[in-house]
């Protein structure tokens, strides 16, 4: 149980961008600590050394004036005026006799030799050093210099003063790292809790529809652009989520319509049949029925899986080189007895010939349904002209006629399934051609356009790149 | 003519079954995989109708075993599924056709007829005779009681299907693939439109009609009514 929460608080974002938040905080604090730290001890050491350097070079000056016999009541003076736990001086001759010295017993012994050893070997008169001596806990910052012939003069400063110095400021630095980190901690916890805040709500809205309000939207005034964009984002998705599902709604209830009416018809005209003996003709007409409303349910059913089977890219396109001019000839051939006996002139205006390289029997199915329609609401005495043409890289195929039109609330869903701009159903057709046509043609990278005037027409235009 | 049918529903098996005894087929009937295998593997049967989705052994499978004793009888599959299965479709040789559920049985007659024509090569004729109506492939010309009648060239190419078919009911749906290679029924009845015109040219002038409607199924070009 614990476990699991812990796990869970692991994983939720607002505690990981506290935790980052914190750490980035930290670390940038504790680098900048550090550098400042290393300055100070860097200052106060380069000071140290200028005096220590300052006084041998006094003695240097005074030792070529007034000898070593001047020089030495003049250490001893400077040495009087210091505490000898504090700073020793210490002046020798090169084979190590001591000339003058301070009280070495705080400090220890020093290896004079090496030192000069050392300083002989770069060639320097001055040595600077910082020595741990064996009587003491601190350090001590030394300075061996050549001050004369023969004339070695070492002196030294402890640097407890220093380090208690740099301990302050190292106390100080703790604290202060470590209310950075409390304070840190609560400002990104703050600051990631506000923005999640916003998100929570997106989260809770979401939780809503998905126990079906569906109709719940997310706030869109949040505090920072990013949510405001996630909300709006996470809105239009509904909106479009929704507008799909009525329109799946609309399409179930037209299947509903449109597949209950003719299974209606064909158990009404066998149970009408059963209920009372009846001439063999009046059989065969049940049966005739039968099957003329099976065929169009068929026939319905598979265009359905036809349009399905073209938007999802299902049964490939099948590419072939064909002669478009002729398969357009053909389909008006195909209705022509029905135009004459219509009075309906049907024309066509095709070049010589346009051969294409596409799904020969999806545009057969596409022109001939175009072709059909147009037909269909076209009244006699009208005109139904078919012109195909390729030009700007582009092959054109239009059909006008000069039927009843599509009026304007019907024409941007006339590609809908089962959309029928007359509500009655009274016109045969189940809806589905202009489907099967769009399908079709997008399946073939071609698009369908459409222009149309109540009572004056509609033209009917595929367009594709060639 | 013997005919294996292998399907597991009963009730098409049965109409199926009347309808081919009617058309003069001798029918054997198994009604899962297995049973039918044993028939294919024992029986010599002319041609074979088999269902894909059996129990027992599924259709494929029955007919790649068939194939594998090599028995050559030309087969008919019956499928509810719409669209080919590549399977199918690398069985499918000279000697075998596909037909979708649910079926118009005049096509299944016409395919199964097609396929044992194929099996038996049948050499195709110059000439189609039926009663007093004669067409010359070659010529392409057509006569009724030896006078000539001129037709329009889809006109004879639906002739040609009719009489080619003669006796046996065509649907629409065969006719838009034959004559017109559609593979589909556009919603308005254009063959009826076109098979008008060809009685006005064929029938309308004599006594004794050849070209006949039969409501709901299709037509039929036949001496008697």
């Amino acid at each position: 149980m614990f476990l699991r929460k812990l796990h869970d608080l692991k994983n939720s974002l607002l505690f990981r961008l506290t935790i980052l938040y914190a750490v980035a905080f930290t670390v940038l604090a504790a680098i900048g600590f550090l550098i400042f730290y290393y300055r100070i001890y860097a200052v106060t050491m380069e000071r140290l050394d200028f005096e220590l350097l300052e006084k041998t070079g006094r003695f240097t000056a005074l030792m070529k004036d007034a000898g070593l016999e001047g020089v030495r009541p003049a250490i001893a003076d400077e040495a009087a005026s210091e505490d000898p736990q504090e700073d020793f001086y210490r002046l020798s001759n090169f084979k190590g006799d001591v000339l003058f010295s301070t009280d070495m017993s705080f400090w220890g012994s020093i290896d004079q030799q090496s030192q000069l050893q050392k300083m002989q070997n770069d060639g320097v008169t001055d040595l600077i050093q910082t020595i741990k001596f064996a009587e003491r806990a601190d350090k001590a910052r030394t300075v061996t210099s050549i001050i004369g012939p023969d004339s070695v003069l070492q002196i030294g400063e402890s640097l407890e003063e220093v380090d208690e110095y740099l301990d302050i400021f190292l106390q100080l630095f703790s604290i202060l790292i470590v209310s950075l980190i409390l304070v840190s901690t609560i400002i990104g916890w703050l600051l990631a809790r506000r923005a999640t805040i916003d998100m929570q709500e997106v989260t809770e809205t979401a939780e809503e529809i998905s126990n079906g309000a569906y109709d719940r939207r997310v706030q869109i005034k949040a505090r920072y652009r990013e949510i405001e964009r996630l909300g709006a984002t996470f809105n239009r998705m509904l909106d479009r989520i929704q507008s799909l599902l009525n329109s799946m709604k609309e399409i179930n209830d037209n299947i509903a319509h449109d597949l209950r009416s003719p299974l209606a018809r064909i158990r009404g005209i066998a149970e009408m049949s059963l209920l009372k003996e009846k001439s063999v003709d009046a059989y065969k007409e049940m049966a005739v029925s039968t099957i003329e409303e099976c065929d169009s349910l068929i026939g319905m059913i598979n265009t359905m899986l036809d349009i399905t089977e073209a938007e999802a890219g299902f049964n490939g396109v099948e590419t072939e080189k064909f002669e478009l001019v002729e398969l357009i000839r053909e389909a008006c051939e195909l209705f022509r007895p029905i135009a004459e006996a219509k009075k309906i002139h049907l024309r066509t205006d095709l070049p010589e010939s346009l051969t294409v390289t596409s799904d020969r029997k999806k545009m057969q199915r596409i022109v001939t349904n175009i072709l059909e329609n147009a037909i269909k609401y076209t009244p006699a005495d009208g005109a139904v002209t078919v012109s195909a043409a390729a030009q700007n890289g582009e092959l054109r195929i239009e059909f006008a006629d000069t039927g009843t039109g599509i009026s304007e609330n019907d024409l941007p869903h006339i590609f809908e399934r089962f959309y029928r701009c007359d509500r009655s159903r009274s016109q045969g057709g189940v809806g589905l051609g202009l489907s099967l046509v769009k399908a079709y043609t997008e399946s073939i990278n071609g698009t369908v356009h459409v222009e149309s005037a109540i009572n004056q027409g509609s033209r009917f235009a595929l367009v594709f790149e060639s | 003519m013997r005919l294996l049918l292998v399907e597991d529903d009963l009730k098409i098996a049965q109409f199926v079954e009347n309808g081919l005894r009617e058309a003069g087929f001798a029918v054997d009937h198994a009604a899962d995989g297995e049973d039918g295998l044993h028939l294919a593997l024992t029986e010599p049967y002319d041609i074979a109708v088999v269902d894909l989705m059996l129990p027992k052994l599924d259709g494929l499978t029955l007919i790649e075993e068939v194939r594998k004793n090599n028995i050559n009888t030309p087969v008919l599959i019956l499928s509810a599924k719409r669209s080919v299965d590549d399977r199918v479709m690398g069985l499918k040789t000279g000697s075998d056709d596909y037909l979708v559920k649910p079926f118009a049985f005049s096509e299944l007659l016409a395919r199964v007829q097609a396929l044992i024509r194929r099996s038996t090569h049948v050499t195709a004729p110059s000439e189609l005779t039926v009663a007093d109506l004669m067409l010359n492939l070659d010529k392409r010309k057509v006569f009724r009681a030896g006078k000539e009648i001129f037709l329009q060239p889809l006109e004879f190419s639906l002739l040609e299907y009719l009489m080619r078919s003669a006796g046996r009911v065509v649907s629409k749906t065969m006719i838009m693939e034959h004559v017109w290679d559609y593979n589909f029924s556009p919603q308005t009845n254009v063959v009826e439109a076109r098979i008008c015109y060809l009685r006005d040219k064929i029938d309308k002038d004599f006594d004794i009609k050849l070209i006949h409607t039969v409501r709901g199924v299709g037509y039929v070009l036949k001496e008697t009514a």
